[in-house]
């Protein structure tokens, strides 16, 4: 330990951040629960050519079998295909309406942060309001009043979502406004732009990233609750909370209808989490010296 | 030893009052501060915490956060450029090549996310149009310039994985990275333990000797003043109350706080004996204090000293001090 070598460890960061996953139970546990979703809902679909949407009225509401893996619903749809193919709706509705109000919170947050003064004061209230109503019936009534359909959602979801991510941002922000390489990277005559993309965003992203992560599995679940009320997506499309919705009437018989779409949100729900905490860890650059 | 050259000064501090509004009133941080630092020369500035060094070396870059102070007279220029009535741009302009600065914390003064290279090869940039890779060769220049062996594995390295005294070495090259008519130094080396300050001090002293740019060395510590300055500031609760060269002004001071801060050093006495100190405190500074700011704590005050501004002398033409004493302190 006392020879500290000064020679690069070339080591490339990939290797690295590939050798501290494998360390983390947890997150390793995450990355291979995602992967093996990524695998059913991004490449299954399109190897076996399957239409999620063909009637089949002679197999109607089948329990599982191996034709039918996950069984049928009432007019004979296969819903193991529809899973997969909700799948692709639900994970990628997600995953834009995350990018989209962690994007645009970041900014807002990180502005009125280093901003201050009654521009933050302006913002931070307007925040306020949105987060004062519930965010699922203020979600409902935006969806509503932007008319029933899964992009409407999806923006509806976005929307209410992002105060979340300005309040995280600017309490970030604020606390790294204040540290030395900011007044430093000032001093040496660097513009506004530079100080928040280069010094002060990547200092608050960790937080911002794990609330991100987390978040994918509760905006699957929103977008699963919209759909289920008939807000989101429309019949016949394949989505996992529409799919619950709609077999809800057969559950007491048809276990399966509601079942495996729910297991697939619970699922990629319980990946994304695991995952958003390794990512805490590994966006952390103090730990990526570490084994 | 060089002494004030005739020469445009690159700092310029004239009559400079500044306060800070707080409730009821008005903390007066600095009363009357007059400064020069010339071409080439290294200046310290000395005294207490709260005396107003590092008040006045973040207004000389116009650091204080805006809403937050005011000046109520007096100027500041920091080469040739009226600080306060700089827009942005033109602060811009100054920040980093003309000015560069120095501050007291390196473990925070170097962004955690991003590597050593990046980060000099930024604050080079933003200041020359030249390529990514000419930058690159520039900051290994000077890496080695600030004696760090194996540049290019360091620009490599993130801050974290660096000693407090390695830090702070690549600070001041970052410092230097635009040839700098100045360099402020706010306490540089007050994180640092004792054998790094000096080898850090001497590269920056040198450095600045190389380049022939000037630096003010804010300090409380009289024994870096007395080897790295030409000349000093002596300042206390906010106002300059001696000035002249360090060799002068160290071993014939003329005010009673010089003495008293001379004094109050540990090599002022014998081993095993009791460090002298000043007795009292700091004035309540949001106080309007009509006389000598320093008479409550001196041992020499008269009444007059409280009540009446004391005249600032001259024993010769380069050593200036305040005091209602004639020939001030001296033996």
């Amino acid at each position: 330990m006392a020879v500290l070598s000064l020679s690069p460890t070339r080591r490339s960061d990939l290797a690295r951040t590939w050798h501290r996953i494998s360390q983390s139970p947890v997150t390793l546990t995450g990355l291979v629960m995602l992967v093996l979703v990524a695998l059913c809902v991004g490449i299954l679909p399109s190897l076996l050519h399957t239409d999620p949407n063909a009637i089949n009225l002679r197999a109607r509401l089948a329990a599982p079998s191996w034709a039918h893996p996950f069984g049928t619903d009432e007019v004979g749809r296969d819903i193991f295909t529809r899973v997969m193919h909700g799948g692709r709706v639900s994970i990628g509705v997600a995953l834009f309406v995350v990018a989209v109000s962690t994007s645009v919170g970041t900014v807002i947050g990180g502005l009125s942060g280093i901003l201050g003064g009654r521009v933050d004061t302006v913002i931070m209230r307007l925040m306020d309001v949105v987060l004062a109503v519930p965010s699922l019936v203020l979600t409902m009534a935006l969806a509503a009043a932007l008319g029933p359909s899964l992009w409407n959602a999806m923006i509806a979801i976005a929307v209410v979502r992002i105060p979340t991510y300005v309040r995280l941002a600017r309490g970030q922000t604020l606390v790294v406004r204040e540290a030395g390489y900011v007044m430093a990277a000032r001093v040496f005559g660097a513009r506004s732009a530079q100080i928040l993309g280069l010094h002060v965003v990547p200092n608050i992203l960790s937080p911002i990233l794990v609330q991100a992560t987390l978040d994918i599995g509760a905006v699957i679940l929103m977008v699963a609750g919209l759909s289920f009320i008939g807000l989101g997506a429309q019949p016949p499309a394949a989505e996992w909370g529409a799919m619950v919705s709609a077999g809800r009437s057969y559950i007491l018989d048809q276990w399966w209808y509601s079942a495996f779409p729910g297991v697939a949100i619970l699922f990629t729900s319980i990946a994304f989490n695991l995952l958003g905490d390794g990512i805490r860890d590994l966006s952390d650059p103090r730990q990526k010296g570490r084994s | 030893m060089t002494l004030s050259v005739p020469n445009d000064p690159v700092l310029s501090i004239q009559g400079l009052s500044l306060e800070f509004p707080v409730w009821r009133g008005a903390l007066h941080a600095l009363e009357d501060v007059t400064m020069q630092v010339y071409p080439g020369e290294i200046v310290g500035v000395v005294g207490e915490s709260g005396c107003g060094k590092s008040v006045t070396a973040m207004a000389t870059m116009r650091l204080l956060p805006e809403d937050a102070y005011r000046i109520t007279a007096g100027s500041l220029h920091l080469l040739g450029q009226d600080m306060m009535a700089a827009t942005q741009a033109q602060l811009r302009a100054i920040r980093g090549s003309g000015a560069a600065m120095i501050f007291q914390e390196p473990l925070t003064a170097l962004n955690p996310t991003r590597r050593i290279g990046d980060l000099m090869i930024e604050v080079i940039r933003a200041h020359r149009k030249i390529t990514k890779a000419d930058a690159h060769a520039h900051a290994v220049d000077l890496l080695r310039q600030m004696r760090i062996a194996d540049a290019p594995a360091i620009m490599r390295r993130y801050p974290f994985e660096l000693s407090g005294g390695m830090r702070q070495r690549i600070v001041i090259a970052l410092a230097f990275a635009n040839d700098p008519r100045i360099v402020i130094a706010d306490e540089p080396t007050t994180a640092l333990d004792v054998t790094v300050q000096r080898q850090v001090l001497t590269l920056l002293q040198n450095r600045a000797r190389d380049v022939g740019a000037a630096v003010l060395l804010i300090t409380h510590d009289l024994g870096v003043v007395s080897e790295y300055t030409d000349r000093i500031y002596v300042m206390y609760a906010g106002k300059v109350v001696e000035t002249g060269p360090t060799d002068r002004v160290l071993t014939a001071p003329r005010h009673p706080y010089t003495r008293a801060l001379l004094n109050a050093g540990p090599e002022a006495v014998a081993a095993k004996s009791a460090l002298a100190s000043i007795p009292g405190t700091l004035p309540d500074l949001r106080q309007d204090i009509p006389g000598c700011r320093f008479a409550g704590r001196c041992a020499l005050a008269q009444d007059h000293c409280r009540t009446a501004l004391p005249p600032m002398r001259s024993p010769s033409p380069d050593q200036v001090f305040a005091c209602w004493m004639e020939q001030g302190v001296a033996a």
